[in-house]
């Protein structure tokens, strides 16, 4: 019998197709055998070549974009990277990873003399991202939504688990978030020699003013050229972890896959959605952020203006002095006008939690009667301490001040007395410190006009109306030892009131007693 | 047959896990310290156990020397982010109890406890959820805390109080207990009045102060 040609040519494609599937299929049979026995990299090339017979099978692409991640550290740049590193040859294994790079005795890396950061980023730049844009690539091609791979311990290492078309979606979210934070940090110039950081490290000058002074350049532009790339890879992990998000939260709740719905995380991963949608627009044009913002809720971000390639970051830092930031050295508080709507004492606030705030003068002038005044750049809320010295060595406290709209302003009215050569603003938020309340022993209600002093120095406070003290002293070591506190009030006694204390340097919740001997009797 | 003495009880189980909790009641009724530890889990992905029982001896001896309590063991997946990963079981434990009946031969117990627990319950790390230690002769519990964390040789204790004769509290922000060692029972807090040392294991009823360390 003569079949007919166009027959004859579809059966021998067919057949064709379905060979190469069950090849592939079986390719993927075997790297996962080869994941049961540990060997990652030829594990890597099996789904390699599975992809490549078949480059829309859906588990091969998800298992290939998996190793092929996983197996970077095999690759010879990477392995090259790790031997200039000094790290021991033996181990480097992820399954029982125990290679090291040498450390010192205090267990800071010790550097090798010839290699930079620029070095590292460029490697990550080169090769990582290659592999992560590939596997992105790869897990690009489930497009199935009811897509399953279910994995075996064994081959996992961890634990039984499913992946399904959700799963899929936030590791592309997180790898696209990988290209983001790559193509970002790689558009500044962070080039240093590991042995100069070393060196530095080791004299104690390892501050972010001392690396500015050191390096010129550092956190300039090193390329623009990646900046588009990365607001792509922004927006595409934000598009990818949307899809994903929603698709988890739709599941059935009995089924159990790799990433799991948690209904207690719900509020924040839905704020967490707003936010990311909001940073999203920004890249195109302003948008009032609802999510991030400050008391006043009138942040808008301009994320934008962060990629178009005019914002120098480090021509937007502040001042650095001393391992602090200097109060009113902010340049430009709109950052390039990526953030509007904050005040500089917005950023203070922000950033005092994590730094120390030195204040610094800003104006001073002589009013018309002759007294003098000046502001000082200030952290709301802090109490300042005033003081004056004719010779830099003894200093004498003139006035207390808590700052204000980001100022302390100061008058001296006092210029007919002794010299004022210099003045100095010294900020009293790290003093020691004891707050609490001042009782009646014998009726349990607050006394007001009680003066409260300590046994660490001579400063002094008096209780308000509601009996309530703070008294700020001017020691800023930590709490080691007992210290007595003494309360001063006509009419009463009061026994000293003495605790341990260690640790911190505010005490709160104190509570002292008074007893009027005559209402007593 | 069990030992005699020995007691577990699973008084309540959510329907949907209940073949897998009686298994876990079977093994445990059978488990003794000379047992091999179990790779498989009794307590498959969310389920819960309540009222958790078990004794553990030392060799050769009828009475437990530990009895361990638990209001509730259950296996969760580890919280990453936003999301719970199906990758990364632990084991949870709520209101676990530890009271110590035979002092001395609680000595050599002390370290199996949790990975008694654990080791029936599944692979992944355990977390527990308040904890409270009882010796003899103490009316109440000796140490309590919010959190237990493992290390190597050593249980850290968060966020707690010692409680000596009942009356003499001490509160803790964290404790270190050795579990193992030649100083098993010592239990070092971190106080407001300073670091403090105890041997839980050398506790009288007329123990009134701590010891301080050297």
């Amino acid at each position: 019998m003569k079949l007919p040609w166009p027959a004859l040519v579809l059966s021998i494609l067919v057949g064709l197709l379905t060979n190469r599937a069950q090849t592939a299929d079986s390719l993927v049979l075997q790297g996962r055998a080869l994941l049961s026995a540990k060997d990652l990299p030829n594990a890597n090339a099996r789904f390699l070549t599975s992809v490549e017979l078949s480059p829309t099978h859906q588990t091969a692409n998800v298992l290939y974009a998996a190793t092929r991640v996983l197996a970077w550290p095999y690759s010879r740049p990477a392995q090259n990277m790790m031997d200039r590193l000094g790290m021991t040859q033996t181990n480097r294994d992820l399954y029982l990873w125990t290679a090291k790079i040498p450390h010192d005795t205090n267990g800071v890396p010790i550097p090798p003399n010839d290699l930079s950061s620029g070095e590292v980023l460029d490697l990550v730049r080169t090769n990582l991202l290659t592999e992560l844009s590939g596997a992105l690539g790869n897990l690009a091609k489930v497009t199935d939504t009811n897509f399953l791979l279910n994995l075996t311990s064994n081959e996992t290492k961890m634990g039984d688990v499913t992946l399904d078309f959700g799963d899929v979606q936030i590791l592309r979210a997180l790898l696209h978030a990988g290209e983001f934070f790559i193509y970002s940090i790689h558009s500044y110039d962070l080039n240093a020699q590991f042995n100069a950081l070393y060196s530095m490290h080791q004299r104690g000058e390892l501050t972010i003013d001392q690396l500015l002074a050191n390096y010129p350049r550092a956190l300039t532009y090193a390329t623009t050229n990646d900046l588009s790339l990365a607001s792509n890879a922004f927006g595409n992990a934000v598009q990818t972890y949307l899809a994903g998000s929603e698709f988890i939260r739709s599941r059935p709740t009995n089924i159990v896959r790799l990433f799991n719905y948690d209904a207690d995380m719900a509020k924040d991963e839905a704020r967490f959605r707003q936010t990311l949608v909001e940073l999203r627009a920004s890249f195109t044009a302003p948008v009032r952020s609802t999510q991030l913002t400050n008391d006043a809720g009138s942040m808008v971000l301009n994320l934008g203006r962060a990629y178009d390639g005019t914002m120098v970051l480090r021509s937007l830092l502040p001042t650095f002095h001393a391992g602090g930031i200097l109060l009113g050295s902010l340049p430009d508080p709109t950052f390039n006008g990526v953030i509007s709507g904050l005040s500089e004492s917005d950023f203070y606030a922000a950033l005092g939690a994590n730094a120390k705030l030195f204040p610094s003068f800003r104006t001073l002038q002589q009013l018309p009667d002759g007294e003098l005044q000046f502001d000082v750049h200030a952290a709301n809320g802090r109490l300042y301490a005033i003081e004056t010295s004719s010779n830099l060595v003894t200093w004498t406290e003139i006035d207390t001040v808590v700052g204000e709209q980001g100022l302390v302003r100061f008058v001296d009215s006092a210029l007919g007395g002794p010299l004022r050569a210099f003045y100095r603003v010294r900020d009293l938020s790290d003093a020691i410190s004891f707050e609490g309340e001042v009782l009646d022993a014998r009726t349990g209600k607050p006394l007001a006009g009680v003066e409260v002093s300590s046994t660490i120095d001579n400063q002094t406070a008096t209780t308000d109306e509601s009996g309530r003290f703070l008294l700020i002293t001017r020691r800023t070591a930590n709490f080691i030892g007992f210290f007595s506190l003494t309360c001063r009030a006509t009419g009463y006694t009061s026994q000293p009131f003495s605790q341990f204390f260690s640790g911190g340097r505010h005490a709160t919740d104190i509570v002292l007693w008074m007893i009027n001997p005559v209402a007593a009797n | 047959m069990g030992i005699p003495g020995r007691t577990w009880a699973v008084h309540r189980w959510d329907a949907a896990w209940r073949w897998s909790v009686l298994l876990c009641g079977i093994r445990l009724l059978t488990a003794n310290l000379d047992a091999e530890t179990v790779d498989t889990g009794f307590l498959s992905p969310q389920a819960v156990a309540r009222k958790v029982i078990l004794p553990l001896y030392a060799k050769g001896e009828a009475e437990p020397a530990i009895v361990v309590r638990a209001s509730r063991v259950s296996r969760e997946f580890q919280r990453h982010g936003f999301f719970r990963l199906g990758l990364a079981p632990q084991t949870v434990m709520i209101d676990l109890s530890i009271e110590v009946r035979d002092a001395p031969r609680a000595r050599e117990l002390l370290r199996d406890v949790v990975s008694r627990v654990s080791s029936e319950s599944g692979k992944g790390p355990v977390l527990v959820r308040g904890i409270a230690i009882c010796l003899p002769g103490q009316s109440g519990p000796v140490v309590k805390a919010s959190g237990l964390d493992f290390a190597s040789g050593v249980w850290r204790l968060r966020a707690g109080t010692l409680t000596l004769s009942g009356k003499d509290s001490t509160e803790f922000s964290d404790a270190i207990l050795n579990v193992t060692g030649p100083n098993v029972g010592r239990l070092t807090l971190a106080a407001d009045v300073g670091p403090r040392v105890i041997d839980l294991f050398e506790i009288t009823p007329s123990h009134l102060s701590l010891k301080s360390l050297p």
